[in-house]
C-alpha cells in the first residue's frame, strides 16, 4: 500500500508539482487537490494519510504572505484538519505553507480549535532583512534533539536553497522561543558552516542566515513532531544534479562527497540512487506511515 | 446613496526595521535633502461600505496588520504626521490594483459582506526639517509615477463611477480625403498607418460601397501595425545597389528552411517555435521585447512584459507549460547625472531597478524559473531602454497543431477587459517623445501575475482533456489580434458586449483592441463548452462565450446586436500594400587607437580590476538572486556556480522531465559595441557567443535552435535598416555554418527618442536566444576551477579583435577590428568541444566574450577559489595580425593587453586534468589547443608576459571584490 499524499493546490500555488514528485519517488501516492474541491465537500482531508502545503504565492502573497490563504482555512478547513491531526496525520508546510500554516495558527502549535478566530499568533513570517526576495543556498544545521518525524536519522549539516522575501521567523515572545527550544520544536537553523555550532547560541550574519530570523530558525514543528515548517525547499533538491556545486563532486567546502553521504543515506530510488538532501524527508514520512499502518517490511 | 469610506493604516512597531523606508531615507540624502531625520512609511487601505468598529477591527487585526511585527489605526493616522511632510501616493482610476482581488476574497472568508470597494495607497512620511518642493520633487523620482499613480489629494474621492456608454455608430469619411487629410487621419487616432496604407484602405471601403466604422479602422491598424505584421523585416530592400525581396524570408527564415531539420517541429509559424525534446516532450521558445512601455512604467511594463511572453508559450500549439524565463535588458549607465537626463525621461537606475523588480514578481508569481538573460549598457539606451522577456515551454508530443473550426465558439478567459493597453501595438511603432507619458498612458499597464498562474494552470487541464481545437493569447491588438489570427482561414463573429469589463464606459473599438493582460481566447468545440466553463469555475477563472468561427470568410463584430465591423479576413490579412525600404551602410574606416597610448602608465593588474568592473562584465548577482531560478525543481545548471555560488554560468540547465537525466540547456548572445562597425560581425558574433555558452556547459551544438530578436532605430532612415541587412545576411552565414536553426523571432523597429531637435537612437542591438538539448545532465561542466595541479588550456586561436571590446570601451574608444567568425572553424570547434565534454576530458569550461582572455581566467579562478600561473607567450595567437609597425621587432605577436583582451569569437578556456591533456589535445583534432599554464592552491593569479616576466600577480580576493562591488546595491 502506498500512502496517500494531498498536495493543497489554490491560486498562485507553485511548488505543488516538485512536492508531489518528492513524495512518489519516497513511496507516496501523490495527489494535487484544489482548495475548492475540499471547501465544496467533493474531496475530504480525512481521506488521506499526509498534506503538503506547497511554496508559491497564495493570492498573490497580497496582504502579506500566506495570509488570504491562512483565512480561507481557517474558514471552511479547521475542523477537518484538526481530526486529521488528532487521527496522526502529518503536515507539511513548505515556504508559502510554512507561512499558511503559522499565519493560520496551525504551527508551532496547533491547540484547540474552538479559538480559531481569537487566539494571539505564537510566531510569524516576516519580510526579510533585505527588504526583497532572494534566491541562494542556505547550509542547515538539522537540531538532532528535534522531536520531528521528518527529519528522522538526518544529522549534521544540510543544504536546501530558500527563495523568499517574507522569511524572517519571530516568535511572540521571548518566552514562545524559550518553549519552542525547551519542547525540542526548532527542526532547522540557518548556520555557517564554517562554524556550524554557533547557530545555537548567536545570530548568523547574512546571507548565512538568509532573512535574518530570530535564533536562526529556518523550521519549526508542532509539540507532536508530525506537523513540520520551514522556509527552505527540500523539494528542490531531490537529484544530485539540484545541487549547485554538482559538478565539483567530492570539493565541496564541507569536505563532503555526495558518494560519501550515498552510502549513510541510500534509499535506493531514482537511477542508481543517488545523493540529495531533501529526499530523505519525503522517505520519513512514508515510513512513518507505512509503520503506523503496520505494512512496512524491514529494510 | 454612496457608502462610507473608511481608511485603517498600518505600519511597523518599534523595533522592526523597514528596509523600503530605509532605502527611501538613503536615496533622499543621497539627493541633498539633509534636513530629513526619518521615513516612516505605511500601508493604506480604503474601504466602502457600513461597517462597525468591531468589524473594521477585526479585519484590521486579521487581514491588514501582522499582530507581532505591526500597529494600525481605524479612521485616524497610525505615524505621527505633525513630525513632518507626509507623501500619499494611490493608482490612477482604472488602474489594475491586484491587491483589490485579494483583499476582497480575504473579507469575504472572514465573514465581512457588503464591500463595495477596496484601495490601497502607501503613506510616506518625512520627518525632520524639510521642505515640501523638495518632498515632492523627490516624490516624483522615487516614490511614484504619474503614468500609473498620483498623489492622494484631501477630499478625493477613492471610488469615482465612470460614466456608462451609450452606443453610437461611428464611421470615417475617406472617400475623396486628400493625402494630407488621410496622414492626419492615421496620426490622430493613433492608427500608425503610412500613406499607401491608408490608401488601400480607403479604396477597399470604396468597393464596399460604405465608409469605414472606427472599430473597422482600428481593427485593420492593429492587424497591419509594426508589432503584429512585421512590416518592416517583410518589406523589400534596397540596399546600396542590391535588391533583396523580403528581407526577413530570404535571410532568417531562409536557413531553416535551407537546413530542412527533422528535429524542427514547427517554425515561424506560431507563437513560438518548437524543438523536439524526448520521446513523450518537444520544448518551444519564444523571446518578447517590451521596450516603450518599460521606458514609460519600468515595473508595470517589464511585469506585462514577461507576463506577455508567457501567453505566447501558452499559446504556442495547444499550449505548452512554461518551464523557463529569460531576461535580457539594455539600460543606460545607471549613474547618469540627473542633469544629464533629456526631458520626459526616468532616470536610468529607476529604469533598471523597476525593471528587475517587474520581471521578479511576475516571473516568481508565476512559478516559473528565470534562469539566464545578460546586462549591457550604453548612454544610448537613455530615451529607450530594452527589455527583452523569453520563456520556453514543454508541450507533449502530438500537440504542436491547432486549427478552430466553423461552429466552435470563440471563448475567451483570464482577466476583464478595461481601457489598459488601448494602441499598445500601434504605440510600439511611434518614436517615443517627452509628450508620450501623456499621450499614451492608456498603452501602460499592470499586471496581476495570479490572474494568469491560475489561467495558466486551468487551460493546461482543458487542455489534457482535449476540450478546445484551438487557443491563443490576448497580446498586442487584444481580441482584434487573437479572434483576427484565429479566424482568419474560416471567419468570425464576436458580440463585443459580451466581454467583461473592469469597469463601465468602453467604447466598442476599446473592448476590441484593449491590451489588458492575463487574457487567452479559445476555440472550443459547442459539445465541449459545458464541460470546459465548469472547469473554469472550479478554478475561479472567468470564462465568457464572446461568439462563434463561421465559414463567412469575414470578420463581423457586434454591440448589442449592432453590426459594428464586417471586414474580408483575405483583405485584413493580405491586403497589407508591399513595401520598398531604402537601406544605406557603409563601412567604418580609420583604425584601432593605439592600444599603449591609451593604457599609458596603467599598472597592469590595474587594467585587469577596470575590465572586471566594467558594467557589462561585472556580476549581476544583486539582479539574479531576485529571480526565483529553481521553482519546478528543475534547475541543474544554475546562473551563478562555484565554491561560494557566485561565479557566472555561461549557460542554465533544466531537467524539466522530473526524474529524467535528459536536459534541455538556455542561453543567450548580445553584443551591441559590435554594431558600431558592422552589425553583420555583431550578428555573427553573438550567434558565435550563444553557442559557446551552450557548448561550455555540456549542450549539443547539433541540436541547438535559436531565436532572433531585433531592437533597432527605425523602420525608415537607410542607416538603421542598412545594419538591419547587414546583421540578417550575418545571422545566415553564421546560423548556416554551425547548423542552427532559427525558430522564433521578433523585432522592435522604431526604438528612438525625440527631444525638440535631438534624436537618440538606440544601436542597432540583436539578441541571439538559444536552446539545446542535453542527453545527460550529470555529464554538465560549470565554469569554476576546480583542483590545483590541473592544467589550464586556451582552445581556439587569439587574434587582433578589439574593436568594439571592453577593453576600449574602458576608454570611450570603439576601434575597427572588430571579431570575425571564422565560422568553418567554430563549427568543428563545437562539435569537438562537445565531444570532449561528454567524454569526461573538460574539468571546468568557460567561454571567452566581453573582455576575451583576462576576463575568463579571473572569473574561473575566483569562482573556484583555486589560483593559477600562466605565461601569456603560450597563447596561440594569428600571425597573420602580427602587428610590425607596433613596436613588435622581437616577432613577439600581439602585446600583453591584446592577447588578454582581444575577444576573438570561438574560444574557450578549459581545465585538464594532467592525466587527460593528450586525451583531450588529439578529441580536438586540428583545432588549436594551447597549455597556458595551471592552477595552483595560491589564492593568486599570476600572470607572466611573453618574456615570462611576471606580468600581473593580483589576489583572487581582490578581483573578485572589483568584479562584485558595481552592482552590489541594497
Amino acid at each position: 500500500m502506498k500512502p496517500k499524499t494531498l498536495i493543497l493546490k489554490t491560486a498562485g500555488i507553485n511548488c505543488d508539482v516538485e512536492l508531489a514528485h518528492g513524495f512518489e519517488l519516497a513511496g507516496a501516492d501523490a495527489e494535487i487537490v484544489h482548495i475548492n474541491e475540499l471547501v465544496r465537500g467533493d474531496k475530504s482531508i480525512l481521506h488521506y494519510d499526509i498534506i503538503g502545503f506547497p511554496g508559491g504565492f497564495s493570492y498573490g502573497d497580497d496582504l502579506s504572505a500566506g495570509r488570504v490563504l491562512a483565512t480561507e482555512v481557517i474558514a471552511n478547513l479547521l475542523d477537518d484538519l484538526f481530526e486529521f491531526y488528532k487521527r496522526d496525520g502529518l503536515i507539511i508546510g513548505i515556504c508559502n505553507g510554512f507561512q499558511t500554516l503559522v499565519k493560520a495558527g496551525i504551527l508551532p502549535c496547533l491547540l484547540d480549535i474552538s479559538e480559531k478566530y481569537d487566539r494571539l499568533p505564537e510566531a510569524t513570517l516576516f519580510w526579510n532583512d533585505s527588504g526583497k526576495f532572494e534566491d541562494r543556498w542556505v547550509t542547515l544545521k538539522v537540531e538532532e534533539d528535534s522531536k520531528c518525524v521528518w527529519t528522522r536519522g538526518y544529522e549534521g549539516m544540510i543544504e536546501f536553497p530558500v527563495a523568499h522575501a517574507e522569511g524572517k521567523f519571530i516568535p511572540a515572545s521571548v518566552e514562545i522561543l524559550d518553549s519552542l527550544a525547551r519542547n525540542d520544536q526548532i527542526v532547522f537553523r540557518y548556520c555557517d558552516p564554517g562554524h556550524p555550532g554557533s547557530c545555537e547560541t548567536e545570530q548568523v550574519p547574512y546571507p548565512l542566515n538568509p532573512n535574518g530570523s530570530i535564533a536562526n530558525i529556518a523550521g519549526v514543528c508542532d509539540p507532536t513532531g508530525r506537523v513540520l515548517g520551514l522556509m527552505p525547499h527540500p523539494e528542490r533538491f531531490l537529484h544530485p544534479e539540484n545541487h549547485p556545486r554538482h559538478t565539483r563532486g567530492a570539493s565541496s567546502p564541507h569536505g563532503r562527497s555526495f558518494a560519501d553521504a550515498d552510502r549513510r543515506y541510500h534509499i535506493g530510488v531514482g537511477e542508481g540512487g543517488g545523493w540529495a538532501d531533501g529526499l530523505p524527508m519525503f522517505v520519513n514520512a512514508v515510513n512513518y506511515v507505512l509503520d503506523k499502518k503496520g505494512v512496512r517490511a524491514s529494510r | 446613496m454612496t457608502k462610507p469610506v473608511h481608511i485603517i493604516e498600518t505600519t511597523l512597531k518599534d523595533g522592526f526595521p523597514d528596509p523600503v523606508a530605509a532605502g527611501i531615507l538613503a536615496a533622499a540624502k543621497e539627493e541633498g535633502l539633509n534636513g530629513i531625520t526619518s521615513v516612516s512609511k505605511a500601508a493604506v487601505f480604503r474601504l466602502q461600505g457600513d461597517f462597525s468598529p468591531d468589524v473594521l477591527k477585526k479585519i484590521a487585526t486579521h487581514l491588514l496588520a501582522d499582530g507581532i511585527t505591526e500597529h494600525y489605526a481605524v479612521n485616524s493616522a497610525v505615524l505621527d504626521e505633525n513630525t513632518g511632510q507626509v507623501f500619499e501616493v494611490t493608482f490612477n482610476p482604472g488602474v489594475m490594483d491586484p491587491v483589490q482581488e485579494s483583499a476582497h476574497k480575504a473579507l469575504t472568508e472572514l465573514g465581512v459582506e457588503g464591500v463595495s470597494g477596496i484601495k490601497t495607497g502607501s503613506k510616506f512620511l518625512f520627518s525632520g526639517d524639510v521642505d515640501r518642493d523638495a518632498i515632492d520633487t523627490f516624490a516624483g523620482r522615487y516614490l511614484y509615477n504619474t503614468v500609473i499613480q498620483h498623489e492622494v489629494k484631501p477630499g478625493e474621492d477613492p471610488f469615482p463611477v465612470t460614466p456608462a456608454y451609450k452606443f453610437s455608430k461611428e464611421t470615417f469619411e475617406l472617400a475623396g480625403k486628400t493625402d494630407d487629410e488621410l496622414v492626419k487621419i492615421s496620426r490622430d487616432y493613433l492608427l500608425s498607418l503610412n500613406i499607401e496604407e491608408m490608401h488601400t484602405v480607403r479604396d477597399y471601403f470604396e468597393k464596399e460601397g460604405r465608409d469605414p466604422t472606427d472599430v473597422e479602422l482600428e481593427t485593420i491598424a492593429q492587424t497591419w501595425s509594426e508589432h503584429c505584421y512585421h512590416k518592416t523585416f517583410r518589406a523589400d530592400f534596397q540596399f546600396n545597389d542590391e535588391r533583396i525581396p523580403n528581407l526577413l524570408k530570404s535571410t532568417v527564415m531562409k536557413v531553416t528552411k535551407d537546413l530542412d531539420l527533422p528535429w524542427c517541429v514547427s517554425v515561424f509559424k506560431d507563437n513560438a517555435g518548437i524543438i523536439e525534446f524526448d520521446e513523450n516532450f518537444d520544448l518551444c521558445f519564444k523571446v518578447e521585447t517590451h521596450n516603450h512601455p518599460s521606458a514609460l512604467e519600468p515595473y508595470g511594463g517589464a511585469g506585462t512584459g514577461i507576463g506577455g511572453v508567457i501567453r505566447d508559450i501558452l499559446g504556442t500549439g495547444l499550449g505548452a507549460k512554461p518551464i523557463a524565463n529569460t531576461d535580457v535588458f539594455c539600460f543606460a549607465p545607471p549613474e547618469t547625472p540627473f542633469d544629464e537626463l533629456p526631458e520626459g525621461v526616468l532616470h536610468p537606475k529607476r529604469i533598471m531597478k523597476g525593471v528587475v523588480s517587474g520581471v521578479r514578481d511576475y516571473g516568481n508569481r508565476m512559478g516559473i524559473p528565470t534562469v539566464n538573460g545578460a546586462l549591457c549598457f550604453h548612454p544610448f539606451y537613455m530615451g529607450n531602454p530594452l527589455v527583452y522577456c523569453g520563456t520556453v515551454g514543454i508541450i507533449p508530443k502530438g500537440m504542436s497543431e491547432k486549427e478552430a473550426m466553423p461552429g466552435d465558439y470563440a471563448v475567451c478567459i483570464g482577466g476583464r477587459t478595461g481601457r489598459d493597453g488601448v494602441h499598445g501595438a500601434t504605440f510600439s511603432s511611434i518614436e517615443l517623445d517627452d509628450a508620450s507619458e501623456v499621450t499614451s498612458g492608456g498603452a501602460v499597464q499592470i499586471g496581476n501575475p495570479i490572474e494568469e498562474k491560475r489561467l495558466m494552470d486551468a487551460m493546461l487541464i482543458a487542455r489534457d482533456r482535449k476540450l478546445y481545437t484551438a487557443v491563443t493569447d490576448c497580446g498586442a491588438g487584444g481580441f482584434s489580434s487573437a479572434v483576427g489570427e484565429m479566424g482568419a482561414h474560416c471567419g468570425a463573429v464576436v458580440h463585443l458586449d459580451r466581454a467583461p469589463l473592469k469597469y463601465q464606459g468602453l467604447a466598442p473599438w476599446e473592448i476590441w483592441i484593449s491590451e489588458a493582460q492575463e487574457r487567452m481566447v479559445f476555440a472550443v468545440p459547442e459539445s465541449k463548452y459545458p464541460e470546459f466553463e465548469e472547469l473554469m469555475k472550479q478554478w475561479d477563472v472567468e470564462c465568457t462565450h464572446l461568439g462563434e468561427y463561421t465559414d463567412t470568410g469575414r470578420l463581423e463584430l457586434f454591440y448589442d446586436g449592432n453590426r459594428v465591423c464586417d471586414l474580408s479576413m483575405d483583405f485584413l490579412h493580405e491586403g497589407i500594400p508591399d513595401s520598398v525600404r531604402e537601406a544605406k551602410w557603409t563601412p567604418s574606416t580609420g583604425q584601432d587607437p593605439d592600444l599603449a597610448d591609451l593604457i599609458g602608465d596603467t599598472e597592469p593588474g590595474d587594467l585587469l580590476k577596470k575590465m572586471l568592473g566594467h558594467l557589462d562584465v561585472c556580476s549581476k548577482e544583486w539582479v539574479i538572486r531576485q529571480y526565483d531560478h529553481e521553482v519546478q525543481g528543475a534547475t541543474v545548471g544554475k546562473p551563478m556556480v562555484g565554491v561560494a555560488n557566485d561565479g557566472p554560468s555561461d549557460a542554465a540547465i533544466l531537467t524539466p522531465v522530473l526524474g529524467s537525466k535528459k536536459g534541455c540547456v538556455i542561453a543567450s548572445g548580445i553584443n551591441v559595441r559590435y554594431s558600431f562597425i558592422d552589425p553583420y560581425h555583431m550578428a555573427t558574433s553573438v550567434i558565435d557567443e550563444a553557442m559557446r555558452n551552450l557548448v561550455a556547459v555540456g549542450g549539443n551544438p547539433h541540436r541547438t535552435a535559436i531565436l532572433d530578436n531585433f531592437s533597432w532605430g527605425s523602420s525608415t532612415a537607410p542607416e538603421p535598416l542598412g545594419d538591419l541587412v547587414r546583421a540578417s545576411q550575418g545571422c545566415y552565414d553564421a546560423a548556416k555554418a554551425y547548423g542552427t536553426p532559427f525558430i522564433s523571432g521578433k523585432d522592435s523597429m522604431n526604438n528612438e527618442y525625440r527631444v525638440g531637435d535631438k534624436l537618440i537612437r538606440i544601436p542597432s542591438t540583436l539578441l541571439i536566444s538559444a536552446m539545446s538539448v542535453m542527453d545527460d545532465v550529470s555529464k554538465a561542466v560549470t565554469m569554476d576551477a576546480k583542483s590545483p595541479g590541473n592544467l589550464l588550456c586556451v582552445v581556439g586561436v587569439t587574434k587582433k579583435h578589439i574593436g568594439g571590446s571592453v577593453l576600449l570601451d574602458l576608454f570611450d574608444e570603439t576601434g575597427t577590428s572588430v571579431p570575425e567568425v571564422d565560422l568553418e572553424t567554430a563549427a568543428k570547434t563545437f562539435d569537438l568541444m562537445h565531444k570532449a565534454i561528454n567524454a569526461g576530458l573538460v574539468v571546468s569550461c568557460h567561454d571567452l566574450s566581453d573582455g576575451g582572455l583576462g576576463v575568463a581566467l579571473a572569473e574561473m579562478c575566483f569562482a573556484g577559489r583555486v589560483g593559477c600561473e600562466i605565461d601569456l607567450g603560450d597563447v596561440m595567437t594569428d600571425p597573420m595580425t602580427l602587428d610590425i609597425t607596433d613596436g613588435d621587432e622581437f616577432g613577439l605577436g600581439l602585446d600583453e593587453p591584446t592577447i588578454l583582451y582581444s575577444e576573438t569569437p570561438s574560444r574557450f578556456l578549459v581545465e585538464i586534468e594532467p592525466t587527460k591533456k593528450d586525451d583531450f589535445i588529439k578529441a580536438m583534432g586540428n583545432v588549436p589547443v594551447a597549455n597556458i599554464g595551471e592552477l595552483t592552491s595560491d589564492d593568486r593569479i599570476l600572470i607572466r608576459d611573453r618574456l615570462r616576466v611576471e606580468y600581473i600577480n593580483e589576489s583572487l580576493s581582490d578581483l573578485k571584490e572589483v568584479w562584485q562591488a558595481p552592482l552590489r546595491w541594497e
